[in-house]
């Protein structure tokens, strides 16, 4: 037994997860420590620091793929880290699907992660890695998966930066499984036809839920800033086949980004519900 | 698990998810008996420097009583000086008895045919009943060293280590007189 494990038994470090552990939240692996966590899109870096108490501390953004960004942000990204130990959100080349029928036997997370092909079966790519979160009142599913060589690069940016990745996700996934999970919780609006709205820095993913089923699901990661041709393109079918009764529920990473100001007026005089809070990115990926 | 969020980083083989909760009874009794070790030590630093203050004063106290049992001891040896002095003093002054009535005695002892011709009388200061009597008489020979002795006796005084010198005329008589208590 070395002094470090007796140091960390006598400040109780030695009973919180690791910081790296999947199968614990992110205040669990830093509880009363602060924390950074990245969200890198096409293009663009945005982050964020947690102070002691779990709060949005101060954010910031600079436009670049992650190397460059890495390269000036590095040390200041570590300075607001215990032990240099980053949260990544992932925001380009991925894909979110509908599936149906997916393996949901126990210990399925933990599964998917490292034997994916007993989950998926033959949906299952090995250029890819996957995550999932399933609907609790049908068998429908939503499937992420990501290029793995993606984050591999990330990995190894981050190693030639000092910098250790304690979790590497999808913040657009993470963002709609949020959403979903609020509105499974919330009957009443449940049970109401609606077109689910998730935005994360010009990502975009749309479903149909209809009484509690999920019938339909569009995605697309990494657009043109402005590209609001092909924004309409994925809106168009969900406008099309919403009739009166139908409500839109908007989530974006912060609150009044920039789907509120350039694209809301695609969905014309449907009903439209911002569920937005400010940093909603940020305290979403900081709380769970 | 509901609300954990996924993560698609590349494993880390043997990644803890911390020790048991219930181990922290361990870190927590340490706690406690560093805690308390202090308290105790405390205690016992408070315990040790007012039994220190109480030795103190005890210490200064039994110096007081030492120097209180000193004056008290030095006065008694003044009074037991006096007293024995005193006893000295009275023992002597019982001793001595007035030599008057002995010079009176050999005076009226002496016949028609006798004259002191020398009386001394010396009486010794380590003991005050002792007197050396030296006596030196004109005619009247041992018949009046008698007559006289006789009168002494009378007075209830010994005669001790008595020496008798005639001379022609006269005779020398010395004794050591030795007064004899009757009462």
């Amino acid at each position: 037994m070395e002094f470090r494990d007796i140091k960390e038994v006598l400040t109780f470090a030695a009973f919180r997860p690791e910081a790296d552990n999947p199968r614990f939240t992110w205040q669990q692996r830093f509880p009363k420590r602060k924390s950074t966590i990245v969200n890198i899109s096409r293009g663009h870096v945005s982050w964020c620091y947690f102070d002691k108490k779990g709060r949005v501390d101060d954010t910031g953004e600079a436009d670049g793929e992650f190397a460059e960004v890495a390269g000036m942000m590095a040390d200041q990204w570590h300075s607001h880290t215990e032990d240099g130990w980053l949260g990544v959100s992932l925001n380009n080349r991925f894909i979110i699907s509908l599936e149906h029928n997916l393996s949901r036997k126990k210990g399925w997370e933990d599964e998917l992660r490292q034997n994916p092909k007993s989950i998926l079966g033959t949906r299952h790519d090995r250029s890819k890695r996957y995550a999932l979160h399933h609907n609790p009142e049908t068998s429908a599913s939503l499937l992420m998966a990501c290029d793995d060589s993606m984050i591999k690069t990330i990995e190894e940016v981050m190693r030639t930066r000092n910098l250790r990745p304690a979790r590497i996700c999808i913040g657009l996934f993470a963002m709609t499984a949020n959403l979903l999970d609020r509105i499974s919780r919330d009957s009443a609006l449940e049970a109401q036809d609606l077109i689910l709205v998730t935005w994360l820095d010009n990502s975009l993913c749309v479903i149909r839920q209809k009484g509690g089923q999920w019938q339909e699901l569009r995605c697309r990661s990494g657009l043109q800033p402005g590209d609001e041709t092909t924004v309409s393109h994925m809106l168009r079918p969900f406008i099309d086949s919403a009739t009166p009764s139908t409500r839109v529920v908007l989530m974006e990473d912060a609150k009044g980004g920039e789907f509120s100001r350039r694209y809301r007026q695609l969905f014309g005089n449907l009903a439209v519900t911002d569920v937005t809070d400010e940093h909603n990115l940020w305290n979403i990926l900081g709380r769970h | 698990m509901d609300n954990v969020i996924h993560d698609i980083k590349t494993e880390r083989s043997n990644v803890s998810g911390g020790l048991p909760q219930a181990y922290r009874i361990v870190p927590v009794s340490f706690y406690i008996a560093a805690v308390a070790s202090l308290m105790l030590s405390g205690y016992f630093f408070l315990s040790k420097r007012a039994y220190e203050n109480r030795e103190a004063q005890m210490s200064a106290m039994l110096s007081d009583a030492q120097n209180q049992k000193n004056q008290l001891l030095s006065r008694q040896q003044t009074v037991v000086d006096e007293s024995r002095r005193s006893e000295g003093f009275a023992k002597w002054l019982e001793g001595s008895h007035a030599l008057q009535p002995v010079v009176a005695a050999i005076g009226r002892s002496m016949g028609k045919n006798s004259t002191i011709a020398e009386l001394s009388l010396d009486r010794n200061p380590e003991i005050p009943a002792h007197t050396f009597m030296q006596l030196k008489i004109d005619g009247g020979g041992s018949q009046q060293i008698e007559t006289t002795l006789s009168e002494i006796y009378a007075l209830d005084y010994q005669t001790y280590s008595a020496q008798q010198v005639k001379g022609r005329n006269s005779t020398d008589f010395q004794a050591t007189l030795i007064y004899n208590d009757k009462r």
